[in-house]
């Protein structure tokens, strides 16, 4: 268990008293809590664990030092995680260990190999990399059963972006948290994860850094310069405690990276457990008051927010604990990880999202000024109303690949209100066209 | 530096004047209207005259070392007496900057020690290495070279480095060698006699556009593992970044690696909206130094202002204290750039400034962050231990770096005209509007090729003519100002 684990428990072990969940399962942890719930799904290990907290169904992740035990429900033998720090655990050691255990959902049939199955997923690239231009909870929900067609076990986001917009992490993060971590043993690589970037996959436990990774600077703001304040601030700040809460990380971190606030950390010299504290005074100083927190690879690690610095596919499969890992997909010289069919589908999107969003603004433009002929001349009215209506399938075709482009230049949020402004659109079209 | 430069009007950071493309436009064309007299502390060497045989040496507590003889010395001054780079020079320093004063020492070597003290020097050491055929598996080492200067951005661009990566690739070389001596435009002074002090941390996102080049291409697509070794003459602004791309750096005796700071003065916006900007470009930077295993606090200290950060040398090892030097075996790298240490016209002017740092040869070398100091490739060779009868492989980098350089240039020069020839289309001349739409659409489409060969090196904006995406929207509304033709 990473010594910062019980720390960042903490909220859930309080609202464990009030559970209300029907249990199934009992998981007692490596910190002394015990848990009720159901086991939702086991890899490598790793168990996929719904309990209510607060009268909430969630699902958290444990890996396998992180539990002492689980045991089933109607089985009378527990299965052991961890070594047990509590001498009272099973003295014969005749408990299985988890991973042997059948697993709560019938695992898929497989030729060959046993080795559990992993993804590379890309989230941006240089130049790609604005939250919720190319990296969309649409995009990331789509993939899925390409995912699960090549029964992908394991999923590693790669992180590579700036940042992007605030509207669309808190669609990325529950998506991943929901969906992604349900299914897949899910973890965070981190080239660079900026802003909404770190924002978006802050919900992960398991996060590694490349060595030259970078994380942090989440300050919300708006054009020229000006941060986020007043209520959007406090609303933003409470998100990402809460999405602090479903990554298990002491929500103090992210706190240092939104708002200039000081943090610095303290080792307990009995257990290595780290506490963060939101002042100068630690043994150990992140961020001085006035700075924003950016992680670099030496001080998430210091600080047991990275669980490794890993500069490949291999070193990444060591620092997870993988003796034995198949990386999925096809081997490009130009890629430093085979390209999986959802990885491949994935940079396909974002080259159209690429050339949509420097076109965009010209099918706007030709849209309009079009539009502006037909109410000419009406002996080329006619030439107008058709190059307004193939600008208006352009706009349409940008849409459909990406929805968000409809959010950045119209204000619309879902496909149906897209749907109405493009009919209304085209009635317009008609509207000019006809005669007087 | 703020307050004692006011005095001379404002020193306002280059980055920030001409910022976005205007920097680039400005770095492509500007020249200095003074050159400069500030001296690289590298190049700040002075020498005795042939007839003495033991010198002074004072130790500054900037780490940088200057050897000469002392002529005349009061409690709290040393005057200084000998030849900088063959100029006769006669200076008096404060003792308050000195960090030891060392009597009659003798000579300094012409090359600078050996940075693995256990390599052996061979016993004789004929020139060798000229460029032969590409003849492999003649048993002798073979080094592959790319000199990059111009400018970091244009000149060294991703566009000609991959193909002489490429064409070294093919090579299979045992060495490959990146010199680094980029154009720099050193202090300027404008009409108001304000001087500028060049910087452009901002380069450090091309930087690291261009670092997979030399790390995870080549180690995942070359068939050959080279050792790669960046060798320092001047890397300033974004090329600053580059020679941390490796674990092997050297030092050209005028080496010197800066040209980033003044990160913090880059942003007007709210205080966190700054911060969070400075931050990110932290971490980005920071991350590009531990990604090869050097100390962190290096680019704070390059970038950023009100970094106060020292050292000393312990068992041969650096140790870093993030504080002003509290001993004479504690040296400053850079001070907090307020008040008193705020960097002076005067050390602008002498190459002396730390508000911000610039890596010299010395001191890069007693920081471990250089290997060593070499004034020659077969000096290079040798601190890297290679027999003196290794190949140097005659590649085509020279001639892939000077053909995209001229391209840049006859970029610069040509684009501009084409859009002035664009603007002129129409005027008195007898042509139908259909003709003069066909006339501004292939002159549009000559300008828009143009910019897109260049791949970025020259972008529209730079050199006063719209993006390529502007482009595109001027070319699409004249076609439908055509519609309005009956």
């Amino acid at each position: 268990m990473r010594p910062n684990t019980l720390l960042r428990l903490g909220l859930l072990a309080l609202a464990f008293l009030f559970s209300t969940l029907a249990q199934a399962d009992t998981l007692r942890l490596s910190d002394g809590r015990t848990l009720e719930g159901t086991v939702q799904n086991e890899l490598d290990g790793y168990i996929w664990f719904t309990h209510s907290v607060g009268g909430i169904d969630q699902t958290d992740v444990f890996g396998p030092n992180e539990y002492v035990e689980l045991l089933r429900d109607g089985a009378g033998e527990p299965e052991s995680g961890a070594e047990p720090k509590d001498e009272a655990r099973d003295p014969i050691g005749d408990a299985r260990p988890v991973r042997d255990a059948a697993p709560a959902r019938a695992p898929r049939p497989r030729v060959g190999s046993n080795a559990p199955r992993a993804a590379v997923i890309s989230l941006g690239a240089p130049d790609m990399d604005t939250i919720g231009i190319y990296v969309t909870r649409d995009k990331l929900e789509s993939i899925i059963p390409l995912l699960e067609e090549e029964e992908i076990d394991i999923v590693v986001f790669r992180v590579n972006s700036g940042g992007g917009l605030l509207y669309s992490l808190g669609r990325i993060s529950d998506l991943i948290h929901t969906e992604y971590k349900s299914r897949f043993r899910t973890v965070g690589w981190i080239e660079s994860a900026i802003s909404a970037a770190a924002m978006s996959v802050h919900c992960l436990e398991e996060i590694y850094f490349m060595p030259e990774g970078n994380y942090g600077a989440c300050t919300g703001w708006r054009g020229n310069g000006e941060q986020i304040e007043g209520g959007a601030l406090e609303q933003v700040l409470y998100q990402m405690e809460q999405i602090s809460e479903k990554g298990r990380h002491d929500y103090r971190v992210m706190r240092s990276m939104q708002i200039t606030e000081p943090l610095s950390a303290d080792f307990d010299p009995a257990t290595g457990e780290v506490t963060f504290r939101q002042d100068e005074d630690g043994q150990v100083l992140l961020n001085q008051e006035g700075d924003i927190l950016t992680f670099n690879s030496r001080t998430a690690e210091e600080v047991y927010f990275s669980d490794g610095t890993a500069a490949t596919i291999d070193e990444l499969g060591a620092a997870m604990g993988l003796e034995e890992v198949d990386w999925v997909g096809e081997f490009d010289p130009t890629v430093p990880y085979p390209l999986s069919k959802a990885e491949r589908e994935m940079r396909r999107w974002r080259e159209v999202t690429a050339r949509d969003e420097q076109k965009l603004n010209e099918y706007f433009l030709t849209f309009q000024q079009a539009m502006g002929g037909i109410r000419g001349d009406r002996t080329t009215a006619a030439r107008y109303a058709n190059a307004a209506r193939q600008a208006l399938l352009r706009i349409r075709g940008v849409v459909r690949n990406n929805p968000n482009f409809a959010l950045l230049n119209l204000g619309i949020t879902n496909p149906e209100d897209f749907d109405r402004w493009y009919r209304e659109q085209e009635d317009a079209i008609r509207e000019a066209f006809r005669p007087n | 530096m703020r307050d004692t430069m006011r005095q001379n009007n404002t020193r306002i950071p280059y980055a920030k004047r001409l910022g976005g493309a205007g920097a680039l436009l400005a770095a492509v064309f500007a020249l200095p209207l003074i050159s400069p007299t500030g001296v690289p502390e590298a190049a700040a060497m002075v020498t005795m005259s042939d007839d003495a045989e033991l010198l002074d040496e004072i130790v500054f507590r900037s780490g940088r070392i200057l050897r000469g003889r002392i002529v005349d010395e009061t409690n709290d001054r040393i005057t200084f007496e000998g030849e900088l780079n063959g100029i006769p020079l006669n200076t008096t320093y404060e003792k308050s900057t000195i960090a030891e004063i060392r009597r009659g020492v003798a000579p300094a070597p012409e090359k600078a020690e050996p940075a693995r003290s256990e390599r052996q020097h061979p016993s004789v050491s004929p020139r060798s290495g000229g460029r032969e055929s590409n003849a492999r598996d003649d048993g002798r080492t073979s080094v592959y070279l790319i000199e990059l200067s111009g400018r970091f951005r244009s000149d060294v661009h991703e566009a000609p480095l991959r193909d002489a990566l490429e064409d070294a690739r093919d090579q299979q070389p045992d060495y490959l060698i990146v010199k680094i001596d980029t154009d720099w435009v050193e202090l300027q002074f404008d009409e108001g006699n304000e001087v500028e002090i060049p910087t452009n941390p901002d380069e450090l996102f091309y930087a690291e556009q261009i670092e997979p080049l030399f790390t995870e291409e080549i180690r995942d697509t070359w068939p050959k593992q080279p050792e790669l070794v960046f060798w320092v003459k001047n890397a300033m602004g974004g090329s600053a970044f580059m020679p941390f791309f490796s674990e092997t750096m050297f030092f050209h005796p005028e080496g010197r690696i800066g040209g980033l700071g003044y990160v913090d003065e880059l942003f007007e916006g709210d205080e966190m909206f700054n911060a969070k900007q400075i931050s990110l470009r932290m971490g980005h930077a920071q991350g590009l130094l531990i990604a090869r295993g050097y100390e962190p606090r290096l680019a704070d200290a390059l970038m950023r202002e009100h970094t106060v950060l020292s050292y000393s040398i312990d068992g041969g090892e650096p140790v870093y204290h993030e504080r002003m030097p509290e001993s004479e075996s504690e040296f400053l790298l850079t001070d907090d750039g307020d008040g008193p240490n705020e960097d002076t016209l005067a050390q602008a002017v002498r190459g002396q400034l730390n508000d911000t740092l610039t890596l010299d040869a010395e001191t890069a070398r007693r920081l471990r962050v250089s290997m060593g100091t070499v004034e020659t490739l077969d000096d290079l060779l040798f601190e890297l231990g290679v027999n003196r009868d290794y190949r140097l492989i005659d590649g085509k980098s020279e001639r892939i770096m000077e053909t995209w350089s001229r391209r840049v240039r006859r970029t610069i020069q040509d684009v501009p005209k084409m859009w002035e020839e664009y603007q002129q289309i129409g005027q008195g001349r007898n042509a139908t509007p259909a003709q003069l739409r066909g006339q501004r659409i292939r002159k549009l489409e000559q300008i828009k090729g143009a910019l897109l060969r260049m791949q970025g090196a020259v972008p529209g904006p730079a050199v006063g003519v719209p993006s390529v995406a502007e482009i595109d929207q001027l070319i699409a509304q004249i076609r439908l100002q055509g519609l309005g033709q009956r």
